[in-house]
């Protein structure tokens, strides 16, 4: 298959404050060795509890953690770059092609802005677009994502968390992009809304032809989405394959108890 | 711009969403342009004696009496407030202005720099301010804008401290996060999200800090290190009616009982905006 992204021996780790001011204190390696390979149009699942790394592995692929070693490769074609290494302004171009979607709707949009303004922010930065043309596009937007498009002008606390998630997704595709991490998306939502973020994101995920890498630690709602998944604990991914595989066969002890954590009725 | 408008519209709402408040906000409005339009409603001139009369008891031509030197009692209220208000919003603006900047960019520097930064505060705020006051008084001499420069740079440490937190708590919201991994700068993020974030902040910190500054001024007036005379102020005012207060109490309760209601109300507002600001920060 087309490699899209291939991450390498991964690693994320933070100083620990110690001493007077700062110093002294040890490393916490947040994410500790991790590989994998994504094919483009692939639905990839990351799983593990809360303190496994998973989100520190998802902000480290889109610089808004600090990759301490390993390389990140994206491909684009032929060429082939080590996000890993580039400067901030050289990294500019990618942040175009890979988004994010946050995990708690309720602070990831600025509650001082219109759903507009909040959709225009990525406009302006890539695209010189006049505002009638940047209606046109936030309208559209809107519409993707299935809301209703004359509820642009209003604010954030307006709507539901629900909604809200479906902004986000709005805004982190306004820059059309290759690849979306997405962190959590549903996990602060109720279970009823759940299932229409995920079945949201997979219907966009076609419709564009999008890669995800679906973070979650809900391990039946990454089963769900994920064609592959990847178990993660302590900063290390212990195990990975086909979804429905994985959960039917878990090896691993601990993917065993996330599996086992999952509520039956 | 507009960001500003719309938290100065949000704050006139929430004043006057009680009685109280909105009656306490409507008496400083009228009380801050009667003075500062004082030459037109002032029956007389601030300055002009009559000694013929001295001190006498209010009437109908003094309505709040005259002082030792027959000067208007209420002409001087009126003045001395056109001083006290000044000095109020002046130094607060002085005192907005630096707290606000360091405060930012204190949260915004790395970590090693923040903590000297704010080190450097609470060693300021350790000084025994008002001496420092006094000595700057005794060595530039007595001027108003001093007085304005003096009590601002006294009271921005309250304010950097504010803004820093703020700052940092929104520095860390996921709303910023997604800006930077849409690629925005850093002054985008501060223009776009950071400061119109910061503005009903600041404005509370503001209204609270104004009665504070003009109580500052009135304590530096009151020792005589103030405005010069014959400029009133409150303090002076309240300081000379301490001094006849058996023989004439009206010049010590008229400017005594302005100072305190104009205190009161500005408290008041500002009490009623910091705890409709906050339920908004928490929502």
């Amino acid at each position: 298959m087309d490699t899209l992204i291939k991450v390498e021996n991964l690693r994320v780790s933070y100083p620990v404050a110690g001493g007077l001011f700062g110093r002294g204190g040890g490393v916490v390696n947040a994410v500790d060795g991790v590989s994998f390979e994504i094919s483009r149009g692939e639905i990839v699942g990351l799983v593990g509890e809360s303190g496994s790394g998973k989100t520190t592995t998802g902000r480290a692929i889109i610089r808004l953690a600090p990759v301490s070693g390993g390389s990140i490769f994206y491909f684009d074609g032929k060429n082939k770059t080590d996000l890993a290494t580039l400067s901030k302004r050289e990294f500019f171009p990618f942040r175009k092609k890979i988004q994010m979607i946050f995990q708690d709707p309720f602070n990831s949009l600025d509650p001082r802005m219109t759903i507009f303004k909040i959709l225009c922010e990525p406009l302006d930065i890539y695209f010189k677009l006049d505002k009638k043309s940047k209606l046109k596009r936030a309208e559209e937007l809107m519409e993707l994502v299935g809301l209703e498009p004359s509820h642009l002008f209003r604010f954030p606390h307006e709507f539901s968390g629900g909604q809200r998630q479906r902004i986000g997704i709005a805004r982190a595709l306004a820059v059309q992009p290759e690849f979306i991490i997405c962190d959590e998306p549903v996990s602060a939502l109720d279970v009823s809304v759940q299932a229409q973020i995920i079945n949201l994101i997979s219907d966009l995920r076609s419709k564009l032809n999008l890669t995800c890498l679906f973070i979650a630690h809900d391990i039946a709602v990454v089963e769900h989405i994920s064609s592959r998944m990847m178990v993660m604990t302590e900063g290390k991914i212990v195990e990975s394959g086909v979804s429905a595989e994985l959960c039917a066969n878990p090896r691993h002890p601990y993917t065993r108890r996330l599996i086992d954590a999952v509520p039956k009725f | 711009m507009k960001a500003s408008l719309r938290a100065f519209r949000a704050l006139l709402s929430v004043v006057f969403s009680d009685r109280h408040t909105g009656a306490c906000f409507i008496f400083l409005a009228i009380l801050c342009l009667a003075c500062m339009f004082a030459e037109f409603f002032a029956p007389y001139p601030f300055a002009e004696q009559n000694l013929a009369i001295g001190a006498s008891a209010p009437c109908a031509e003094h309505i709040f009496g005259t002082d030792i030197l027959g000067r208007d009692v209420f002409t001087r209220i009126l003045y001395g407030g056109r001083i006290s208000f000044a000095v109020g919003f002046a130094a607060t603006a002085v005192a907005v202005l630096i707290g606000a900047c360091y405060g930012m960019v204190s949260a915004l520097s790395p970590r090693r720099v923040d903590s000297a930064m704010m080190r450097l505060v609470d060693i300021a705020y350790a000084l025994p301010f008002t001496i420092l006051v006094i000595l700057l008084m005794i060595i530039f001499g007595r001027s108003l804008w001093l007085i304005f420069v003096a009590i601002g740079a006294v009271e921005w440490l309250t304010m950097a401290r504010i803004v820093r937190g703020m700052t940092l708590d929104i520095k860390s919201r996921q709303f910023v996060l997604a800006s930077e991994a849409l690629g925005q700068g850093f002054w985008g993020i501060m223009r776009l999200h950071i400061l119109p974030n910061l503005i009903g902040t600041i404005l509370v910190c503001a209204t609270l800090t104004v009665p504070s500054v003009m109580l500052l001024e009135s304590f530096l007036s009151f020792l005589g290190l103030g405005v010069q005379a014959p400029l009133p102020s409150w303090g002076t005012l309240v300081k000379e009616g301490a001094e006849y207060m058996l023989d004439a109490p009206w010049m010590l309760v008229f400017p005594a009982f302005f100072f305190s209601a104009t205190l009161y109300c500005l408290n008041r507002v500002g009490a009623k905006l910091s705890a409709a600001d906050l339920r908004r920060f928490s929502k």
